[in-house]
């Protein structure tokens, strides 16, 4: 063998393969989790805005917050319609989980 | 069917569409694998690092100025990863630890160990860029002036780099230069 042949022979072995599925997974969950992350954040500044509206709102009605959470409260119990419907979907989402052979397995 | 350009696959991954990307870095990958193996003789460290120069050009593919180009431009990151990680103590050291490992783990077909270790000394003893043009252009069949436009080189200093670079390697074997 030449030492042309040799070098290209210690040159090629340094070739990647043409599909590498682990290589590929290893990426792909890599980005999967940096966009995971930005959603959160995304999500976390969307909730940190949402709460500095509904306390300035608050603040500007002039209600403690503990009485404005308290008065909320009150009102959403003595709505017997709201109770009925969130009854009924809270049994929605349990039944198919309490039935027998329902469940994925 | 047509294979979609990577200009085409620029545009759609620039639009929102992953799968565009991952389409690009299953397309270019193995060129970006074996350019890095060839520069940092390390298999692991090169394969760490392309997987980071494709989040890197994933996260700025907006920066990209010639969609056509992905296929430089990815070189040219990994290129950029690979000189910051060799300023990195940390990753030098690493990298020595796992040398012995690496290269007594497989041998060229028709290559003895003696004629490997010497390629392999010598490929070491090479300058970092010298070794990165006998890999795109030797190794992987890169045009010279591809080459300059991903190292971000003239395309003399390439042919330079090549020509020594191969001169060293040949003269290792005893061969003529």
């Amino acid at each position: 063998m030449s030492a042309e042949n040799k070098l290209n022979a210690f040159l090629q072995a340094d070739a990647a393969p043409d599909r590498d599925p682990v290589f590929m997974a290893a990426l792909e969950e890599r980005m999967a989790r940096i966009r995971l992350h930005a959603r959160l954040r995304r999500h976390a500044v969307l909730a940190i805005a949402a709460s500095a509206v509904v306390f300035g709102l608050i603040k500007a009605s002039g209600l403690s917050m503990v009485g404005a959470v308290a008065q909320f409260a009150a009102d959403l119990a003595a709505t017997p319609g709201l109770a009925l419907a969130g009854l009924i979907v809270a049994g929605a989402m349990l039944l198919p989980r309490i039935l027998p052979g329902n469940g994925r397995t | 069917m047509r294979a979609a350009s990577d200009a085409d696959l620029v545009g759609a991954a620039l639009r929102g569409a992953d799968t565009a990307f991952e389409q690009l870095a299953r397309r270019h990958s193995p060129a970006l694998r074996s350019f890095l193996r060839g520069v940092c003789r390390d298999q692991a460290l090169a394969d760490d690092i392309s997987q980071d120069a494709l989040i890197c050009a994933w996260q700025q593919l907006g920066q990209l100025r010639d969609p056509a180009a992905f296929r430089s431009w990815l070189i040219g990151t990994g290129w950029r990863l690979v000189s910051e990680a060799r300023r990195s103590a940390h990753r030098r050291t690493r990298r020595e630890s796992d040398w012995v490992e690496t290269h007594t783990q497989s041998l060229p077909e028709g290559l003895n160990a003696e004629d490997n270790m010497a390629l392999e000394t010598a490929m070491q003893e090479l300058t970092p860029d010298q070794r990165a043009c006998v890999s795109l252009c030797l190794a992987g069949g890169w045009s010279h002036g591809d080459a300059a436009q991903a190292l971000d080189m003239p395309v003399g200093t390439v042919k330079s780099h090549i020509k020594r670079g191969r001169a060293r390697l040949l003269a290792a074997l005893g061969g003529d230069t």
